[in-house]
């Protein structure tokens, strides 16, 4: 079991017993990552993306006593709120969305190169980059703690990494330390897609 | 696909930095949203956990950024048990302990050494000169406080560390818990014994078994057995090993709480030894090995350190012992030598 289960059994055991300052920090962290992970699988519909996830929070803390620690607790969030939008779906009589994400899907490889790609004005290509752009900020999405946040101040902010350390409130080196985990994580998430696939080219 | 991903060096083509800004930032949900979705949320936490809570409105997560709510709640929203709850009691005490009872603001009083004095939640405690002592927080945990050291008791699971260096030992029963919270992070065990020190302004924490997850500022660290982890005032994080039968450990022997063992098998003695210790035992043979465990002792050691009760207790016995550089303790039987 990685630290991070642990670090996950151990909150959810607090959770259970009723800390509520636990409960209240996992919601906010968790909370903006699922309305995202359910915006996309609900056509982009932003109050059933969050109707899916009030149900995915109440469903979770009913069952959060079931949680083992076999994946991160992220993850299994995101497991009920993937079986909870299929659900919707299924009751509604609605077919699944016909957009599948890229991250459900097997090959994504050269999507990453597209995305970096000189602009075009084709519609397919920019369907597709802007696809992938989803698909990057989904895995900023499932990195540990608070790397995706960091991530964005530095990149798409321009934070230093003192401005860093002030906004988190700890030392320069400690901020250091945790951008270079945190580029660590993305590098290493964004390359498993990558790996995992078969090349494929945009169309 | 090109490599870049996979580059560690900074003089490649940054392809973190490329990513990360091509993709932009991600959207944020609308806060009438995230509102809904928290009170109700809120609710079924409620409802779940059977008790009744304020529900918080307000502040936008997003607006707040990334909080150390773990750190601030703990603190802040512990729900408060009623008035003068035992939260602990003294088990030993040497030199001058004193405690403070909760709204007593300015009035210290003397502990005495035996006199199992019951501590109400949000009693504070010092240790002064070379003062030492030993807390019950429950059945299976016990607190040690060494010298110069000033903690508050917010509840039975919860130590605040002001100054100074405390010894937690979360006993053998899966599920206890307890959060220790220093100016510079909290350490929370995860099944564990392990030494928290906060002095000048400098974190250190050492493991002598299990696991201990600390949060400081927003960052979130686990130590393992054998860990120690320090952050200085800038918060930088070191960490070394430090093994379970080190030196470093042995104030904790000063001040351990003997159990009884009048009546009791040598098994019981040996093995609250070999846990203040850190040693582990070695049998010369499955015959001494079993006899341990049906030969009774009478006596009390209850003033006695770890390795002076083995020596004056095993007398007693036809068991002899030694312990070695190796970390082991080694038991033979002397009538069969």
């Amino acid at each position: 079991m990685s630290d991070t289960q642990h670090m996950d059994r151990a909150l959810a055991r607090r959770i259970l017993k009723g800390d509520e300052a636990a409960f209240t920090s996992l919601f906010d962290r968790f909370f903006p990552r699922l309305y995202r992970f359910a915006l996309h699988r609900t056509g982009g519909n932003p109050d059933l993306a969050g109707e899916m996830v009030q149900q995915t929070f109440r469903k979770a803390i009913e069952r959060l006593d079931t949680y083992r620690g076999e994946a991160a607790l992220y993850s299994w969030f995101c497991q009920i709120c993937r079986n909870t939008i299929i659900d919707w779906h299924r009751s509604n009589q609605r077919e699944r969305a016909t957009v599948v994400p890229l991250e459900d899907q097997a090959n994504v490889r050269a999507v990453l190169e597209s995305l970096t790609a000189p602009a075009t004005d084709r519609p397919e290509t920019a369907t597709w980059q802007r696809e992938t752009r989803r698909l990057v900020q989904a895995t900023v999405d499932v990195l540990p703690q608070n790397y995706g946040d960091v991530l964005e101040w530095k990149y798409i902010d321009g934070l230093s990494v003192s401005e860093i350390a002030d906004r988190l409130q700890t030392g320069v080196k400690a901020a250091e330390s945790l951008l270079t985990r945190a580029r660590s994580a993305f590098r290493k998430a964004m390359g498993e897609i990558a790996d995992s696939t078969e090349a494929m080219s945009p169309p | 696909m090109s490599d870049n991903i996979h580059d560690s060096t900074e003089a490649a083509p940054d392809r973190v930095a490329e990513l990360i800004r091509a993709a932009g930032r991600r959207e944020a949900p609308p806060d009438a949203i995230y509102q809904r979705v928290r009170a109700d949320a809120l609710q079924a936490f409620a409802a779940r956990t059977g008790r009744r809570r304020r529900l918080r409105t307000g502040l936008s997560a997003l607006a707040a950024g990334v909080v150390a709510a773990i750190i601030l709640g703990v603190v802040m929203t512990r729900p408060a048990a009623p008035p003068q709850q035992r939260v602990a009691e003294l088990l030993r005490a040497t030199g001058v302990v004193e405690a403070m009872r909760p709204g007593a603001q300015t009035t210290w009083q003397t502990l005495m050494a035996g006199s199992r004095h019951q501590l109400p939640q949000g009693s504070r405690l010092r240790t002064a000169g070379d003062a030492r002592a030993a807390l019950a927080l429950s059945d299976d945990i016990t607190l040690r406080l060494d010298s110069g050291t000033s903690i508050s008791l917010v509840s039975a699971d919860h130590v605040a560390l002001h100054t100074g260096r405390i010894y937690i030992d979360a006993g053998e029963q899966a599920g206890n818990q307890i959060a220790v919270t220093t100016p510079a992070g909290v350490a929370r065990d995860i099944g564990t014994r392990f030494e928290v020190q906060y002095l000048d302004n400098q974190l250190r924490l050492r493991i002598r078994d299990g696991k201990v997850e600390l949060s400081h500022a927003s960052d979130l660290m686990i130590a393992d057995a054998g860990e120690q982890l320090s952050i200085d005032g800038t918060g930088a994080v070191e960490r070394s090993t430090i093994a379970p039968d080190a030196r470093q450990w042995q104030w904790i022997e000063q001040i351990a709480h003997a159990p009884e063992i009048d009546g009791r098998p040598v098994r019981v003695l040996l093995n609250w030894v070999a846990r203040e210790t850190g040693k582990t035992l070695r049998f010369s043979d499955a015959s001494v090995e079993s006899e341990v465990g049906t030969t009774l002792l009478h006596g009390d050691i209850s003033l006695l350190q770890p390795l002076q009760a083995l020596s004056v207790m095993l007398a007693t016995t036809d068991f002899g012992f030694a312990v070695g550089d190796d970390g082991q303790i080694e038991v033979w039987s002397k009538t069969r030598e």
